[in-house]
């Protein structure tokens, strides 16, 4: 048994064990925590799986602001379940027992974990990590440029493939009339990385990792190739802060606050509070920036924007925290942030290319442009996410009109 | 900056895009008619472009527009994927999505605080934004996201619902858990597939699929099958998975009952189309798989129950909502036979069930806004005191009934059709006409009561509700009367749909 299953078995005994904990246990303050430490076995699972990003998500998302806002909501329901008669309820026990074998079931014929050969791996993504993991700078772990390439040229080639590309394989008149083979750019890695899935009017991308700028391919994959859905998921967040004003929010009338309980006479605490919070800043900024060199992102990063946010308010009141950001800015804020990645997208559009062709916004250098897209719609993401979850803060901590 | 944009070839975006955007922009639309005004303009727009989406498709040559987001090949990015049978739902969702807009600025305004209006319609806009993004999307996951959008948004619109013991909250957290286990279902579904195929894209799924040897014993595969099955089954409010139906559109503001009943479960019902009939294809649903006599048997059962149930009811709201089931019945019961006309005959009931149910919704809610409440005792004698809103229900009960010259008449004349083609199928032509019977029944409840009762307390005072009202419902009423009547078009596009639907891919 190889340490990487040792460490897996251990794990998951141990979320299992916090899972039966969490449905065990009759109060809901220790069940909140329970599941912040179920989200951070989690994460390291996904650790363990080399998936990186989740696993930086499923912390800074389940071990952290989940957490607080479990807390938060106990505010108006409190801390104690109420006591109920346990009695087995029979089609449920047999509706989760039936959807367990079936998950079981369904892993029979799945591909084994980590194989080369799934369909996952061999399917589409030789050709897509031809295009990210390419041929850069030739810098450790890449493969370098073929001898005497011009990778400037290359680089700013408008790869559109502009005749109709045949049905038969064999015909290949239509590589020869690319700007790539007449500016002398088709070498074989990118005729291989482009070949299977040229069509008509498409944009081939140049095959590195957009000049090096996105070199975590799971960036690439959210927020250029999936960017679409990336854009609706800020959409959910979105959605979620402000259904929760429409449902939670005060009357105006009785004004946004009420006095709420600050430990602001506590002085280490403020002392410590007031140092952290650049740092805590400078962070989620440094997330959502680095998210395409490394782990990180929008989603990560504004979350720990947020948590500065809440930092402040828990220690200072949450009068301060209005003071700072009125909830009416951050009603706005929430909105601006879906709206920079759906502007980007529409900026495309509107230059000619298709919804969230991030070539199109510089088409001198389109591996340029891609990036500059992908800088963007990260800082939408962070801007949603980090006021989002002020507002949802905001609401659950707001006392309750009667 | 302009010159290079094109609106037509951009149409399959535009419709989910210009919701989102002017979905979020509500938000900063004030306190007054702003927000409500720009709900009305941005839906008709998207309706607009529907129409002009339908134009295309009907045109184009393939019979389906292609349009790749990001420019992205589609296996690797997201493609959209208009055919008749999408183009169809999306006028639909687009059409009843902006008549129930116009319809909702009376009944908003009485059973929703004014401050939080904005936030209101945003969410509103977002919930047709999502609807119409599930159906315009060739990609499996795409589904997925947007069905967050689109649940999401319907749960805090239900929980919106007004009344004295805040029924419409545990209504909508029923539906949200309810909903939630649907949803988890089918993104296991998605992901066991994604896990075989190695794509997200519909149509590049069905080939893979078709590819893999042995797929109908490969185990991960019938377990996707199976749970996206039931996933479907819950947001479709199959029976015996629609017990969050009725409580949700009994207790939900009334604009808001009136649009669910006429798109939610219809999307919900379209991405059943895409997962049995595009990626799984029929060979393997219906033919290796017995999704035909699971799908059928439940319909039909849920026929029979609901329409008994709907019998039994008082409140005008919840006997539409039982209703309701049981015509998602007749629509499942159809495209369970398999055939062209059953398939048609479900594709056809989709819209006119959402024009029928819609308005009689609309009916409901200007009952509920004149009276504060909808139930058989409010409606006596009503026929004479607001005698629109009571014709345009009749007329939407008679649809339901499938009588003659309704659009109601059209769907079943397919269905049974269908029923009598397909082997061994006949029963559900005879649970058709008996589900038929039973709507007589609750229809003529409130006909009884309307017509020939005297009204009594504070509905003898009642006068016509305002126009605002009146007008969208008639329009929708007046919709299923017109394609009762002529059904070239939606019974063209329906057989199209459905022949495409069977033919394997779109």
């Amino acid at each position: 048994m190889n340490a990487v299953v040792l460490i897996d078995t251990l794990l998951l005994l141990l979320v299992t064990a916090t899972a039966v904990a969490i449905i065990e246990v009759r109060s809901l303050y220790a069940s909140a925590i329970l599941t912040g430490i179920y989200s951070l076995l989690m994460a390291l699972v996904w650790v363990n799986m080399h998936s990186m990003d989740v696993s930086f998500t499923e912390a800074a998302v389940g071990g952290g602001i989940s957490t607080i806002l479990l807390i938060g909501t106990l505010v108006h329901v409190g801390r104690e379940e109420k006591p109920i008669k346990k009695r087995l309820h029979v089609p449920a026990l047999i509706f989760t027992a039936l959807t367990g074998a079936a998950l079981i079931y369904g892993t029979l014929d799945m591909p084994r974990f980590g194989d080369p050969a799934a369909p996952i791996h061999h399917y589409r993504v030789p050709e897509m990590m031809a295009q990210t993991v390419g041929f850069v700078n030739g810098t450790p772990g890449k493969q370098k440029p073929p001898e005497g390439f011009d990778l400037d040229r290359y680089r700013r080639f408008d790869g559109r493939v502009t005749g109709p590309i045949p049905d038969d394989p064999k015909d290949t008149a239509w590589r020869e009339k690319s700007i790539l083979q007449t500016e002398g750019l088709m070498v074989p890695q990118v005729r291989a990385a482009h070949e299977p899935h040229a069509e008509e009017g498409h944009h081939l991308h140049p095959p590195d990792d957009f000049n090096g700028h996105v070199p975590n391919s799971v960036t690439s994959l959210l927020a250029a190739y999936r960017g679409y859905d990336t854009m609706f998921e800020t959409t959910v967040i979105f959605t979620a802060g402000i259904s929760l004003i429409l449902l939670l929010r005060r009357p105006r009338r009785e004004g946004y606050l009420q006095p709420g309980a600050a430990l602001s006479d506590q002085v280490i605490l403020r002392v410590v509070t007031k140092l952290s919070i650049p740092f805590i800043l400078i962070f989620g900024f440094y997330v959502i920036t680095h998210g395409e060199l490394g782990p990180g992102g929008g989603f990560q990063g504004g979350v720990v924007l947020a948590t500065a946010f809440i930092l402040y308010a828990l220690i200072f009141g949450r009068a301060a925290l209005y003071r700072v950001v009125p909830p009416p800015v951050s009603d706005i804020l929430t909105g601006v942030g879906v709206l920079i990645y759906s502007g980007t997208g529409a900026a495309c559009m509107l230059l000619g290319g298709k919804f969230l062709d991030y070539s199109m916004l510089n088409p001198a250098v389109p591996g340029d442009g891609e990036s500059l897209g992908m800088t963007l719609v990260e800082y939408g993401v962070g801007l949603t996410v980090s006021m989002v979850m002020l507002t949802i803060f905001n609401q659950l901590a707001e006392e309750r009109s009667t | 900056m302009l010159d290079a944009f094109e609106i037509v070839p951009n149409l399959p975006v535009l419709v989910v895009t210009v919701p989102l955007i002017g979905g979020v922009l509500t938000i900063v639309m004030g306190r007054g008619k702003g927000p409500w005004a720009w709900a009305t303009l941005i839906t008709g727009l998207v309706f607009y472009f529907t129409v002009l989406l339908m134009q295309q498709v009907l045109a184009a040559k393939t019979g389906t527009i292609s349009y790749e987001l990001g420019n992205w090949p589609r296996q690797w990015g997201i493609e959209y994927r208009v055919d008749a049978l999408n183009a169809f739902i999306l006028l639909t969702v687009a059409g009843v999505g902006f008549v129930t807009t116009l319809y909702a600025q009376k009944s908003v305004e009485k059973e929703i605080p004014q401050d939080r209006h904005n936030f209101f319609y945003a969410v509103w806009i977002l919930a047709i934004c999502g609807l119409l993004g599930i159906t315009v999307t060739g990609d499996a996951f795409n589904v997925y996201v947007l069905l967050e959008i689109s649940s999401l948004t319907v749960y805090a619109l239900i929980a919106m619902g007004k009344d004295m013991n805040r029924q419409a909250l545990t209504a909508s957290l029923r539906y949200l858990i309810l909903g939630s286990v649907g949803a988890s279902f089918i993104l296991l579904g998605i992901g066991y597939l994604m896990m075989v195929t190695g794509t997200l894209n519909m149509e590049d799924m069905h080939d893979r699929l078709a590819a893999l040897p042995d797929a109908v014993h490969n185990r991960t595969v019938l377990v996707a099958f199976a749970f996206l099955l039931v996933g479907l089954g819950m947001k479709m409010a199959l029976f015996p998975l629609h017990m969050w139906l009725p409580k949700a559109y009994t207790y939900a503001p009334s604009a808001v009952s009136a649009l669910l009943s006429a798109t939610a479960t219809k999307v919900g019902i379209y991405m059943a189309f895409r997962f049995l009939f595009t990626i799984f294809g029929v060979g393997f649903s219906f033919v290796a798989m017995p999704a035909n006599v699971v799908l059928s048997v439940a319909a039909c059962t849920g026929i029979l129950v609901t329409g008994v149930t709907a019998v039994r009811q008082t409140n005008l709201k919840r006997m539409l909502a039982y209703s309701s089931v049981g015509q998602l019945g007749y629509i499942v019961a159809g495209f369970s036979l398999a055939n062209v006309n059953g398939v048609a005959g479900s594709v056809v009931h989709i819209f006119n069930h959402a024009v029928m149910k819609g308005g009689m919704f609309m009916a409901a809610g200007a009952i509920m806004y004149r009276l504060g409440r909808c139930d058989l005792r409010a409606v006596r004698g009503l026929g004479k005191r607001m005698p629109l809103t009571m014709a345009a229900f009749v007329a939407g009960g008679l649809g339901l009934v499938g009588f003659p010259l309704t659009a109601g008449f059209i769907s079943k004349w397919y269905l049974v059709q269908g029923a009598l083609e397909a082997p061994h199928m006949w029963p559900v032509a005879a649970v058709v006409l008996v589900g038929s019977l039973l709507a007589v029944a609750y229809t003529w409840r409130v006909v009884e009561a309307a017509y020939f009762q005297e009204p009594e307390g504070d509905s003898a005072l009642v006068t016509e509700a305002p126009l605002s009202m009146v007008l969208p419902m008639w329009i929708l009423i007046g919709a299923s009367v017109y394609f009762g009547v002529s059904a070239t078009f939606t019974g063209d596009i329906s057989m199209r749909a459905a022949k495409s639907l069977l033919g394997g891919a779109p």
